[in-house]
């Protein structure tokens, strides 16, 4: 791979066209499909507020039918969306002069079969309105950039999925875009070339030129993102910098052994009684009490009860004793302020047990993912799919109440 | 001017990727040079040194150059260009568009800086290239073979290009319609071939109620003028009635005798009486006999002379008064045939007025590359030769029809079809 020949990155900031240094600048963005033959209106996207920066790598993720898709689609006039306010790269959305700015590889996208590597890449430049000797230029370069500069003369219809899709992300970059929608650019591409792709992305990043992923691979994301928006069920869920969604979910993990009987019981006990003078658990064990729960029924929680630099303290703290017949357990402090831990620290060397580890641990993007997708209520994941509202159903739904309404009249 | 060239090479692209579209272009030429291998002579036409006489194809009927204009606009224009070509054509473009419209082929055109409109529109003018290279092809081919065989170099039938292109784009726009409803190929080809049969059969059915309203109508003009010229001669003839009664009526005083002996005898024994001894007599009997037969001849010329001729004359008379009766009778009964195939003839043509006019676009070739006169000598002789008064008369009349008639009812069509296809393509979400 060789470096990507494209304009420094002074020349697309100086341009100065969006208002302010956002790219995209979305608010209310909805889609309603309209339901045929009686069939109910399916709310694809529910009021989306959106806002990528120029010059990051905006990551927006989501389950399987959250509407990402849609929304990209929306962005690229693909889709006519339903109510849409804001600005895209400093236009309405649905400006098609814009679109010579933006690179853009959709999902399962299909290439002329006819055509090969090199004439895809004239074939959509030209299309995107670059000059013929920018098209040769680039189309070289680019094909370099993913690696197929051996394969620039054979025919689509002779790749791999691999292949089509380092093709695409070549063809996304034709118009030499300050902005680059990716709809999961690492599908069905293998782990090498998922890590090509990766360090492509950090390129154009480093040229100045705005990503926009789109991805359920959450890990590929973590890796590259600056920023993460997560949709479900038609709606922003929460967005912002990993750091920042992350944050409250920070903590401190120690793990040790003590000096127990073995029981998970008795571990926790031994080790709420060791950290007594600075921690207050709730519930203190009873060791008669034998519970037939797992480990996991057995942790004991509590807070802070120290004051750590004077600072009162009611920061969670918790015990998860390890399995029966293991000494071993984990204390886990809600905080990611080292000192926090230092009192702790002391009290369990002057005790009997044994610290194995100290940790700083922060959530992945995969246990924000999970927790954005489970219903609060149920616990349960939420239904896939976006919202549908089904006249009929709805209908069903009054008829019935009416029903029961009458009975109890009489 | 860049996006619009890139969908037309792409285009290219894809035709030049298709097998068919080199056959279609193989059998072209195969065509063309089939066509430059009869010849025409004073007896008929000329294959592989045969002559075969076509009594109405000879070189007293059409100048050579005019028979090889006439084999192209027959053979290379109606049957191969206009349909054998065509559903090669129709096959190899009907999947355009429900390609074009494809998930994941999509989704990379309209992401681009070009106007759904004019996306639409420039991959449907795309589509016609196949139609418009093939008839490019044929119409220098053709004009080789009417400049090297017939002798006159004319570049009239270039004008293949635009009237194919022109008859294709009536039946790619059904395609591009139902492609576009359907995103189905196999039912866009389906649908396309359906409406072009329709628009054949209601051409078809508009030409034959044309050919009978023609023939009705010149059959009560005919009746007409015959019943003009039956009253004029019955006139004339009742003046000579009057006056030979007048005449007859003073010398019958002498005559009245031999007037009323000889009538009876004019009825038979005329052709009778000479003949026999003609007949009898061997040698030299024809001589002696002479005087009596002088003598007959006398009475004869005597008779018609006299009240003879006033009865053949009445006779004449009633007959063309049952004539005149009989056409009384006639007329109005033609009339009505005449009236009830014109009723039917506007219906149909109701009808095929909101069609396109495939069959007629493909005639308009004849009509520019042949001269008027050469089609109207071609007529006379088929005319004299099938002794149909009436044959070429739709013809004829098809070829009065005007431009504006037959191109334009052909696009407004189009317009409709297409726009209908355009408006599905701005508002559908992909």
């Amino acid at each position: 791979m060789t470096t990507l020949n494209a304009q420094p990155v002074g020349a697309t900031q100086a341009s100065g066209r969006f208002a302010g240094d956002w790219v995209i600048d979305l608010a209310n963005v909805e889609k309603v499909y309209a339901g045929r033959f009686r069939r109910g209106n399916v709310h694809a996207l529910r009021g989306i507020d959106m806002r990528v920066h120029r010059g990051s790598v905006f990551g927006l993720l989501g389950p399987n039918g959250a509407g990402k898709s849609t929304l990209v689609k929306i962005l690229m006039t693909v889709i006519r969306p339903t109510r849409c306010e804001g600005l895209f790269l400093g236009a309405p959305v649905g400006d098609k002069a814009n679109l010579k700015r933006v690179g853009y590889l959709p999902e399962h996208h299909r290439f002329p079969e006819y055509l090969t590597a090199a004439q895809v890449l004239d074939y959509f430049g030209a299309l995107s309105d670059v000059p013929r000797a920018d098209r040769r230029r680039r189309g070289g370069e680019l094909l370099d950039l993913v690696g197929l500069n051996n394969w620039a003369d054979k025919k689509v219809k002779e790749f791999s999925k691999g292949m089509r899709q380092r093709l695409g992300i070549a063809n996304a970059l034709t118009s030499d875009p300050d902005l680059v929608v990716l709809d999961e650019p690492t599908d069905g591409v293998d782990p090498v070339g998922r890590r090509d792709i990766r360090a492509v992305l950090a390129r154009l990043r480093d040229e100045g030129r705005t990503v926009f992923l789109n991805s359920h691979l959450l890990s590929e994301l973590e890796m590259i993102c600056d920023r993460v928006a997560i949709l479900v069920q038609g709606v922003v869920s929460s967005q912002g910098t990993i750091d920042e969604l992350t944050r409250d979910s920070r903590r401190y993990e120690i793990d040790v052994t003590s000096d127990s009987t073995g029981t998970p019981q008795a571990t926790a006990a031994l080790l709420a009684a060791s950290l007594a003078s600075v921690a207050r658990f709730e519930q203190p064990p009873s060791p008669a009490v034998q519970s037939p729960g797992g480990p996991h029924g057995l942790s004991l929680r509590g807070t802070l009860g120290h004051q750590a630099q004077g600072v009162a303290n009611t920061t969670p703290i918790s015990i998860e004793p390890g399995a029966m017949g293991s000494s071993a357990a984990t204390i886990k402090v809600a905080s990611d302020d080292a000192r926090m831990i230092q009192p702790i620290i002391d009290a369990l060397r002057a005790s009997s047990a044994t610290i194995r580890a100290i940790r700083p641990v922060r959530s992945s993007l995969e246990d924000l993912f999970m927790q954005a997708v489970t219903d609060p209520t149920t616990g349960l994941a939420l239904a896939p799919g976006a919202a549908s509202t089904n006249k009929r159903e709805a209908g069903n739904a009054a008829r019935a109440g009416l029903a029961t309404g009458r009975e109890a009249a009489r | 001017m860049r996006q619009t060239l890139a969908i037309f090479l792409d285009a290219y692209r894809e035709l030049n990727s298709r097998k068919l579209f080199w056959i279609v272009l193989a059998i072209s030429v195969a065509v063309i040079l089939a066509l430059a291998l009869p010849s025409i002579n004073d007896r008929g036409v000329v294959v592989f040194g045969q002559t075969l006489e076509i009594p109405f194809l000879t070189t007293k009927s059409v100048s050579p150059v005019a028979f090889y204009k006439f084999l192209f606009s027959w053979f290379g224009i109606n049957l191969w260009l206009a349909w054998g070509a065509t559903i090669l054509a129709l096959i190899s473009t009907a999947g355009m568009i429900p390609e074009m419209v494809s998930s994941g082929a999509i989704e990379l055109v309209l992401s681009k800086p070009i106007s759904r409109v004019r996306l639409f529109l420039t991959k449907f003018a795309a589509g016609l290239m196949f139609v418009a290279l093939q008839a490019a092809v044929f119409g220098v081919g053709a004009i080789l073979v009417i400049g090297l065989r017939g002798g006159s170099w004319d570049a009239s039938p270039l004008m293949a290009v635009p009237l194919m292109v022109l008859f294709f784009s009536y039946l790619f726009s059904v395609c591009a319609l139902v492609g576009m409803l359907t995103r189905s190929t196999l039912l866009s080809l389906l649908a396309t071939v359906l409406v072009w049969l329709g628009t054949w059969g209601i051409a078809t059915a508009e030409q034959f109620l044309l050919d009978q309203r023609l023939r009705h109508e010149r059959e009560t003009q005919r009746l007409d003028t015959q019943l003009e010229t039956f009253r004029t001669t019955l006139s004339t003839i009742e003046a000579q009635i009057d006056e030979l009664r007048s005449q007859g009526a003073a010398e019958s005083e002498a005559l009245t005798p031999d007037d009323t002996a000889s009538q009876p005898t004019v009825q038979e024994p005329v052709p009778a009486d000479p003949s026999p001894p003609t007949r009898r007599g061997p040698g030299g009997g024809g001589r002696r006999n002479r005087p009596s037969l002088v003598e007959a001849g006398r009475a004869l010329l005597k008779q018609l002379d006299g009240a003879d001729g006033l009865s053949s004359l009445e006779r004449n008379r009633a007959s063309i008064q049952n004539q005149v009766r009989r056409l009384e009778e006639q007329i109005p009964e033609a009339r009505e045939r005449a009236d009830g195939s014109i009723r039917w003839h506007q219906r149909i043509f109701v009808v095929a007025a909101v069609l396109p006019k495939t069959g007629e676009t493909k005639r308009l070739f004849q009509r520019f590359v042949l001269d008027k006169s050469d089609v109207d000598g071609f007529m006379k002789i088929l005319m004299e030769e099938t002794g149909d008064e009436d044959v070429g008369a739709v013809e004829q009349e098809l070829d009065n029809r005007s431009l504006v008639w037959v191109i334009g009812t052909s696009l407004a069509f189009e317009f409709v079809i297409l726009g209908a296809a355009t408006w599905i393509f701005i508002r559908r979400d992909f």
